[in-house]
C-alpha cells in the first residue's frame, strides 16, 4: 500500500488499512452533503477526522503518505483523476494537512484546535484551487461562508479525532 | 479544549465575521447587472432593469449545454451538463455581488451593479 | 501562539487579497507631440505590458519625431521638407508620407494641412496677446491651399509650392494612436489597451467585467466637469476638438487654435466636437474639420455616414448628438 511499508509492522499496516478505509467511507459520507456548500467540488472535510488521527498516531511523514493514498483513492473511486472535483478536494486537503501537521507538532491546540485549523485551511485550499481553475477572484466571495461552515465541521472533526485517540489509549495500541 | 482552541475559534470568527463584511452583497442595488463569462469570456452582460420576463439564455460549454435563465430579479442555472450539479442546486443569486461558479464547465455566472462600473476609463479633454 | 495568529492573518489577508489572480495594470504617460500620452493596457505579467507599452511609445515617438513642424528632426521629417519649399521634390519618411497621401485625396477645403503660414502667424501673436490684422492673416493664406503641394507615391517625395509650409497638427496625434493601436491591437501580450493623448482616445479589447469602456467627455467650459459618458466597445476611437485645448484671449475674445482654413481665422461656430468611429486618425480628421462647420452642415455630414457619430457643442453651450450616439451617450446630471 505504501512505498514505505518496509518501516511499517504488520500491525500499522492493518491499522492504517482500517483507518484508510474509514477515510474514505466518511469522505463518500460526505459527498451526499456537498449541497451545504456552494463550492463546486468542494466537500466540509469530515474525512480529516481521520487524517487528525494518523497525524498524532504516526507523525507527519506517515500522514502525509497516508493522505496521499485518501486523495489518489477518492480521485479513483469518484471524482476521476485531475477532474475540477479532485483538483480542488487536493487543494484543500494538501493545505489543511501543512496546517494541521505545523499545529500538531507545535502543539499549539488540543485535537479540536488541530480540527478547526484544518477545517479552515481545508475550506481556504478548495477556494484557492477553484480560483486557480476559473481564474477569477470572484469565488473568494464563497469565503465567509466557508469559514462560518468550518467551524462547526472542525469542532465536530477534532471532538471525534479526541474521542477516539483517548480510546485507542485506554484500549492499548491493539485496538 | 485548550485555551488557545478558544482563541481559535474567536479568531475564525472575526475572520468569517470581517470577510463577510468585506464580500457582503448589495441587495438593495437597483441598477443589477447579469454576467455571463466562460474562460474568462464574458459572453454575455444583461442588465436586468431592462428584462420583461424570464428569459433563457443557452450557453454552450463542453460537455453540451448549459441553460440559464433570468429575470428581473436575478439568475440562475436551469440546466448544465456537468456531473456534479452544484450550480443548479444553488438556485437564483439576486444580490450584486452574488456568483455561480461551475468549475467543471467553467462558467461563471455573477451580478454586479452599474453603479460600480461607472467610473470613466479614461476622460477626453 | 502569537506566531499561528500572525501566520492566520498573513494568510488570509493573502487570501482576501486574492489579486494574484486579476490581470495585471499597466500605465505609462510621456510628454509628446505638445500633449500627455497616456498608455494603459491589461494583460497577464507586468513585464510584457511594460514591454509592449514601451514599443508602442517608441513608435509614437517616431511618428512625433516625422510629424514635428518646430524643430529639425531627420533629414526626411516634416521640419526638412517645410524647408525645402520651392526647391522641387524632397523625399519624405514614411509616416509623414502616409498622412499627406490619406489625406490629400480627401480634397475638403476645410481641412487643410498647409495652414502652416496662418500658423505662424497667429503662434506669433498669441506670444504677444495681439490679434492680426485682417491683412496679415489674408497674407498668410494666400500661400495656403490643398493645390500648394503634390505627392509623388513611387518615389516617396513631396513638392513644397514657394512659401508653402505643412502643418499636420490636425491629425498627426489620431494619427499617432491609430498607428499605436494597430501595433497594441496585433501583440498576444495585451489583453486591453486604452491609448489617450490629447483629445485622442482609441479603446482595444473586451474589459474584464464586459463593461463597456466609460469616456468621459469634459466640459468645454468647466475642466472639472464632465458633460457626458460615452459607452464604447473594443476598437473605438474618440476625438474632441476644442476651443479650449489652446486659446488666449483679447477683450473677451477667444482666439483658439482651430483654423477654418477658408478664412485664416479661428472659427467660432462650436465648443467643442467629438467625433466617434473605428479608426483615432479620422476621427482627429474629422473632429478638427466638423469643428469649423456650423452645426447644421456639420451634423448633416456625419448623418450622411454610417460610420461617423458625432457630439457637437455650440457657442451656446447647446448639445447635438448624431442619431448613433443616442444609445451609448449619456449627459451629466
Amino acid at each position: 500500500m505504501m512505498p514505505s511499508s518496509a518501516k511499517l509492522s504488520i500491525h500499522e499496516i492493518t491499522q492504517l488499512g482500517v483507518l484508510l478505509a474509514a477515510a474514505i467511507a466518511l469522505r463518500l459520507a460526505e459527498t451526499s452533503l456537498a449541497w451545504l456548500l456552494p463550492l463546486p467540488g468542494a466537500h466540509l472535510g469530515l474525512a480529516n477526522t481521520v487524517t487528525i488521527i494518523v497525524l498524532y498516531l504516526y507523525g507527519p511523514g506517515k500522514g502525509a503518505l497516508f493522505l496521499a493514498s485518501r486523495i489518489l483513492l477518492t480521485g479513483l473511486l469518484f471524482t476521476g483523476l485531475l477532474s475540477p472535483g479532485f483538483l480542488i478536494g487536493l487543494g484543500g486537503a494538501a493545505l489543511s494537512f501543512v496546517g494541521m501537521a505545523l499545529g500538531e507538532k507545535h502543539h499549539w491546540f488540543s485535537t479540536i484546535g488541530i480540527g478547526l485549523l484544518g477545517a479552515f485551511l481545508h475550506n481556504c485550499g478548495q477556494i484557492l484551487m477553484a480560483v486557480v481553475i476559473m481564474r477569477t477572484p470572484a469565488l473568494f466571495s464563497y469565503l465567509p461562508v466557508l469559514i462560518a461552515i468550518g467551524i462547526p465541521t472542525g469542532l465536530f472533526t477534532g471532538f471525534l479525532a479526541g474521542f477516539f485517540l483517548e480510546r485507542m489509549k485506554e484500549k492499548g495500541p491493539a485496538a | 479544549m485548550r485555551k488557545n482552541d478558544f482563541w481559535l475559534i474567536l479568531v475564525l470568527l472575526v475572520l468569517a465575521a470581517g470577510s463577510w463584511f468585506l464580500f457582503r452583497s448589495d441587495s438593495t442595488a437597483r441598477d443589477k447587472v447579469l454576467v455571463v463569462r466562460k474562460d474568462q469570456q464574458v459572453l454575455q452582460r444583461i442588465e436586468l432593469k431592462k428584462v420583461t420576463s424570464e428569459t433563457k439564455l443557452i450557453v454552450p460549454v463542453e460537455h453540451g449545454e448549459m441553460v440559464i435563465a433570468y429575470d428581473r430579479e436575478g439568475g440562475r442555472v436551469l440546466s448544465s451538463p456537468c456531473p456534479d450539479q452544484v450550480c443548479v442546486h444553488q438556485g437564483k443569486i439576486t444580490r450584486s455581488g452574488q456568483t455561480i461558479a461551475c468549475v467543471p464547465e467553467k462558467v461563471l455566472v455573477t451580478i454586479t451593479t452599474a453603479a460600480k462600473e461607472n467610473d470613466h476609463d479614461a476622460i477626453l479633454r | 501562539m502569537k506566531k499561528l495568529l500572525a501566520s492566520l492573518l498573513v494568510f488570509s489577508s493573502l487570501t482576501c487579497a486574492g489579486c494574484f489572480f486579476q490581470t495585471e495594470k499597466h500605465e505609462d504617460t510621456r510628454f509628446m507631440m505638445d500633449t500627455i500620452v497616456t498608455i494603459t493596457t491589461t494583460g497577464d505579467s507586468q513585464k510584457d505590458l511594460t514591454d509592449a507599452t514601451n514599443d508602442a511609445l517608441q513608435l509614437f515617438q517616431t511618428i512625433a519625431n516625422q510629424t514635428d513642424p518646430y524643430t529639425a528632426q531627420g533629414p526626411e521629417d516634416l521640419y526638412a521638407v517645410n524647408q525645402s519649399a520651392g526647391k522641387g521634390p524632397h523625399k519624405a519618411s514614411p509616416y509623414l508620407m502616409d498622412i499627406l497621401s490619406k489625406v490629400q485625396p480627401m480634397g475638403n477645403r476645410d481641412l487643410d494641412l498647409t495652414l502652416g503660414p496662418v500658423i505662424q502667424v497667429w503662434n506669433a501673436h498669441k506670444e504677444a496677446k495681439t490679434v492680426p490684422s485682417q491683412e496679415e492673416v489674408a497674407q498668410a493664406l494666400a500661400k495656403t491651399g490643398p493645390e500648394k503641394y503634390t505627392l509623388d507615391t513611387a518615389a516617396n517625395t513631396v513638392t513644397l509650392a514657394p512659401g508653402a509650409q505643412l502643418d499636420l497638427g490636425a491629425v498627426a496625434k489620431g494619427y499617432a494612436v491609430e498607428q499605436t493601436a494597430d501595433l497594441l491591437s496585433r501583440d498576444k501580450r495585451i489583453k486591453t489597451a486604452l491609448i489617450n493623448a490629447g483629445g485622442n482616445i482609441k479603446v482595444l479589447g473586451t474589459k474584464d467585467d464586459g463593461s463597456p469602456w466609460k469616456i468621459g467627455i469634459q466640459d468645454p467650459r468647466n475642466p472639472q466637469k464632465i458633460l457626458g459618458t460615452l459607452a464604447v466597445k473594443d476598437g473605438t476611437a474618440i476625438a474632441t476638438s476644442g476651443d479650449y485645448q489652446r486659446y488666449y484671449e483679447v477683450d473677451g475674445k477667444r482666439y483658439h487654435h482651430i483654423l477654418d482654413p477658408q478664412t485664416g481665422w479661428p472659427a467660432w461656430h462650436a465648443r467643442s466636437v467629438t467625433v466617434v468611429t473605428h479608426s483615432a486618425f479620422w476621427a482627429d480628421y474629422y473632429s478638427t474639420l466638423l469643428f469649423v462647420l456650423p452645426e447644421d452642415k456639420a451634423m448633416a455630414l456625419v448623418e450622411k455616414d454610417p460610420n461617423l457619430e458625432m457630439l457637437y457643442v455650440d457657442l451656446e453651450g447647446k448639445t447635438y448628438v448624431s442619431s448613433g450616439l443616442k444609445d451609448i451617450y449619456t449627459p451629466e446630471k
